[in-house]
């Protein structure tokens, strides 16, 4: 099967998954059933259909984040959540909570404001450390991005720790992750960005590719390297923040969807980037919805699902799926 | 092949060993005999002495401690015992998860009293042949008889029975009439409090005090059976709980706004609760200390229960009407 | 056979040359990796870069290429500083090969690596056109690709993996091309295989080849120019036959030891060859 095929095989059925979860829940909901009554109407609409959708996007963009540090770095352990941005931005909107501010300004949440000057100033510290030490060395880069990661997280930890411990449930979202949502709100508070962020990321896909080949090449063919990473740091710092805000850290997607979908799809990054961003979201909408129901009304973490499985079929393409040579490599 | 030297000294190793082992056997055998009468002579010395030094290993304890009014027994508390504010004063050991074991030894308590989930904390302290008095908090029975059991520990029995007793019949004699029983959410924790929407919530679950205090004043948990202690539910999960009173509890010292966490339940109209206004925001610490104090908790769901009550027969009276 | 392309076929405009003006370049201060290097290239040359392993031959190029921040001095491309130019209009003028060696290539197949280098003709949707896809071919059959087109470049052997890496530089059309060490680590056979590319380059295209290298003989038997390096100082830049009228003492100069000449070779060029015992280890 041609690349294409695949691609639109895969769309029909992330299509066909995402109408078909919101009906999944503690009971079978058919919309547009004249028999349902109007508190399933409003379950339909107002519960499922939005954390679908949470979970979809917010599944796309950090899968999609995760695919352009793996391509900026060249490195396989590169994501938003190794290099320690999506721990800044969780570090963010927990000061947010825990200073106690709320509100919004232009429409836009305080915790989400928060959320993306966390990721913005661990975007601007892990560079800031990278041009002092006039360092090109990405393993430096990766080692300097664990090591904010592991500064954020301590933080964060630190913010539970002082502020009282009855508290802890107030920043529980950034300590687990989750897509709970109820109505469009949260939805919309992240979509936006999103979408300015996946227009500049698919504007840079041909330029992915070359960064593949290496910083020398890439500039000798013309692509204008700065201004491409500029431009992509600044679209995934922004998507990182404001879903981060609304889903908290659900980090497994990031790391590993991006290497699935290079490895079924193809190691371009025109078709890697929508198979990437497709597969995320319904990877994340199949996860949630696992979470949702099994013990329902109950739910489990969400982290949880995705890992348990996002990690046996990654293993799977590991020793089984070798087409283009290792799949880990890049 | 080459002759080794023979021995110049006249004793091999072979020749003292069993006499000179003997002896350093029989003497470990003796002292440790000793030691472990005088350990338990000790111990019982310590539970008997007539002041003993003691160390609480939670805020309910310290509380239970002050309202016997043996404080002045109390020697240290844990970094969360606040309440009554003198207790703030005593020296601090450390949080359920990090004991300050220095401290703890430095403090040269007799008697510890601690929660039966403090593991390795047990074992330190016995290792260290110090008086451990583990108590239950798990449901009300349990809460009781710790007060009565501390109350033991201190030395004031009589005052520790009668002080469980006066709880206990505390809650007895509030006797409710309800137009039915209501099934009550009770939630003790969830994320995102006064954002205007609900996302994670954290429950009571039917093994839980709380579910005791729901029942004794006539209700029904909504979490009817889980496996959980406090199991996780959000949007849907909630809506098939059907709750008619939602309790929501921010155990916090952190003060917000009532009015504004309980505004956060509108965006789940269609809830029985929500639409009667039976949503009731309760915020203070105390409320996830089961000592004493549990009297006041019982109260507060007290009346959020006559509210709910008022308000369903006043809807009924109105629909009567018309 | 391949066919000849006119002149209008260049992207650029007329008559290319490249002219190197008092370049000094370091990467730490005070310890100048190029000292105050000035050379004038002509369209159409073939020029070798001969040094010492640190005499700054791949730096000279990486800076003439705008890898490396020239601070001092200049590098003019068509009388225009390369400075002045956008990284797409740079791309179209000159193209660079590194050392095919030191990196792990990327997991395209080599038709696709071949068809990235069409990159600075496309516009912005980036879509690879039937031209782009023509002269991808060109540039793959000029370099013998043709063959692994669709293998992934991880699995290639050096030699391959060089071809298609000058393919990629081909398939841009430029009329200048850098190549970093095209030869080293190769054997004799796949040397060859490389110089007959690069030649048929030359003669096809008339594309300028500024090659580093190490082999000497190489350098001198095939290009027309020599530059010389010695700790980032020009020894020798000009004609290789103005080399070759005191190669020995200039190539004493280079390597700091003494070379043995041995006349006649098919081309008529000497070729020299480290005397014994020159070195003691």
């Amino acid at each position: 099967m041609s690349v294409g095929k695949r691609l639109l095989l895969l769309s029909f059925s992330s299509m066909i998954i995402v109408i078909f979860a919101p009906c999944i829940g503690m009971e079978f909901i058919v919309p547009f059933d004249l028999k349902n009554t109007t508190l399933q109407m409003e379950i339909f609409t107002r519960l499922r259909l939005p954390r679908v959708l949470v979970a979809f996007f917010a599944g796309a963009g950090l899968s999609l984040c995760g695919m352009v540090f793996q391509a900026l770095f060249r490195n396989p352990l590169a994501d938003p959540f190794t290099l320690g941005i999506a721990s800044g931005a969780s570090c963010g909107a927990a000061l947010t909570v825990v200073l106690g501010f709320t509100g919004a300004l232009l429409g836009v949440p305080a915790v989400t404001i928060g959320a993306f000057l966390g990721s913005a100033c661990a975007t601007l510290l892990l560079f800031g450390f990278a041009s002092y030490r006039r360092s090109t060395d990405k393993l430096t880069f990766l080692l300097a991005g664990v090591a904010l990661s592991f500064l954020f997280s301590s933080l964060l930890m630190f913010f539970q720790y002082i502020s009282d411990p009855h508290d802890s449930y107030y920043i529980i979202r950034w300590l687990m992750g989750g897509v709970e949502a109820i109505g469009y709100k949260a939805l919309f508070s992240f979509l936006p960005f999103e979408i300015i962020g996946i227009i500049i990321i698919f504007s840079q896909l041909p330029q992915l590719d070359h960064l593949l080949t290496g910083d020398d090449i890439a500039q000798s063919r013309g692509v204008d390297i700065k201004r491409t990473r500029i431009l992509l740091l600044l679209a995934t710092t922004m998507m990182v923040g404001t879903i981060v805000a609304v889903c908290g850290p659900i980090g497994f997607i990031g790391l590993i969807v991006p290497h699935i979908s290079r490895s079924l799809f193809s190691w371009k990054h025109l078709w890697a980037g929508p198979a990437t961003a497709l597969s995320g979201g319904v990877l994340l909408v199949i996860a949630d919805t696992i979470a949702r129901t099994v013990i329902a009304p109950t739910e489990i973490p969400v982290g949880v699902i995705t890992a348990l499985l996002g990690a046996p079929f990654f293993l799977w393409i590991l020793f089984h799926h070798n087409g283009n040579g290792k799949v880990h490599e890049l | 092949m080459i002759k080794r030297p023979a021995k110049t000294s006249d004793f091999t190793p072979n020749d003292y060993r069993p006499a000179c082992y003997r002896w350093l056997i029989w003497s470990i055998i003796i002292v440790y005999v000793f030691c472990f009468n005088c350990k338990k002579n000790r111990e019982l010395l310590r539970l008997n002495t007539p002041k003993p030094r003691i160390i609480s290993f939670a805020p309910s304890i310290t509380e239970t401690i002050y309202a016997l009014g043996a404080q002045e027994h109390l020697v240290g508390v844990t970094d969360f015992c606040t309440y009554p504010p003198e207790a703030v004063q005593l020296p601090r050991v450390g949080g359920y998860i990090n004991p300050n074991y220095e401290q703890i030894l430095s403090l040269k308590p007799d008697i510890t009293i601690l929660l039966k989930e403090h593991g390795s904390l047990i074992a330190f302290l016995e290792q260290h042949k110090i008086g451990v008095v583990k108590i239950d908090n798990e449901n009300l029975a349990g809460i009781f008889s710790s007060i009565s059991r501390i109350g033991a520990a201190c030395g004031l029995k009589e005052r520790g029975d009668s002080l469980a007793a006066g709880i206990e019949s505390a809650m007895k004699m509030t006797t409710v009439s309800l137009s039915r029983k209501p099934k009550i959410l009770f939630c003790v924790g969830r994320d995102k409090p006064g954002s205007g929407t609900i996302g994670k919530v954290f429950l009571a679950g039917p093994r839980t005090f709380y579910s005791e205090l729901i029942m004794r004043l006539g209700g029904e948990n909504a979490v009817s059976d889980s496996v959980f202690a406090y199991p996780s539910v959000a949007g849907e999960g909630i809506i098939h709980l059907v709750p008619d009173i939602i309790i929501d509890v921010m155990a916090s010292n952190k003060l917000m706004d009532p009015s504004k966490v309980s505004a956060d339940w509108n965006e789940l109209g269609m809830l029985p609760a929500v639409k009667l206004g039976a949503v009731y925001a309760i915020t203070g610490n105390y409320i996830s200390i089961p000592g004493p104090r549990i009297v006041k908790i019982f109260n507060d769901l007290h009346r959020c229960i006559n509210d709910w009550n008022v308000r369903i027969t006043l809807g009924s009276a109105c629909l009567r009407f018309k | 056979m391949h066919k000849r392309l006119e002149r209008t076929d260049y992207p650029g405009e007329c008559m290319p040359s490249l002219q190197i003006a008092n370049l000094t370049f370091n990467y730490e201060p005070g310890k100048p990796v190029i000292d105050n290097l000035s050379v004038v290239i002509n369209n159409g040359e073939t020029w070798s870069i001969i040094g010492k392993n640190g005499s700054g031959k791949s730096t000279l190029i990486r800076c003439i290429a705008r890898l490396e921040p020239v601070k001092r001095g200049a590098v003019f491309l068509d009388t225009k500083e390369i400075l002045d130019y956008s990284s797409i209009e740079m791309a179209r003028k000159c193209a660079y090969v590194p050392q095919a060696t030191l990196r792990i290539p990327p997991s395209f197949t080599v038709l696709e690596y071949v068809l990235m280098g069409r990159y600075p003709y496309c516009g912005f949707p980036m879509r690879y056109g039937s031209d782009d896809r023509k002269i991808a071919a060109e540039a793959m059959e000029l370099t013998d690709t043709v063959p692994f087109a669709h293998r992934s470049m991880r699995t290639l052997s050096g030699g391959e993996l060089q071809r298609v890496f000058i393919a990629g530089a081909v398939a841009q059309r430029t009329a200048i091309m850098l190549l970093d060490e095209p030869v080293s680590f190769l054997d004799s056979m796949h040397q060859e295989m490389i110089h007959a590319t690069l030649d048929r380059i030359h003669r096809e295209y008339g594309t300028t080849l500024i090659t580093v290298t190490h082999d000497i003989n190489a350098a001198l038997q095939r290009s027309t120019h020599v530059l010389a390096l010695v700790a980032g100082k020009q020894v020798y830049a000009g004609a290789t036959q103005g080399f070759l009228n005191d190669a020995a003492s200039l190539l004493s100069t280079i390597y700091g030891i003494t070379f043995e000449k041995i006349a006649g070779s098919s081309s008529g060029r000497a070729f020299f060859m480290p005397q014994k015992g020159e070195v003691v280890v």
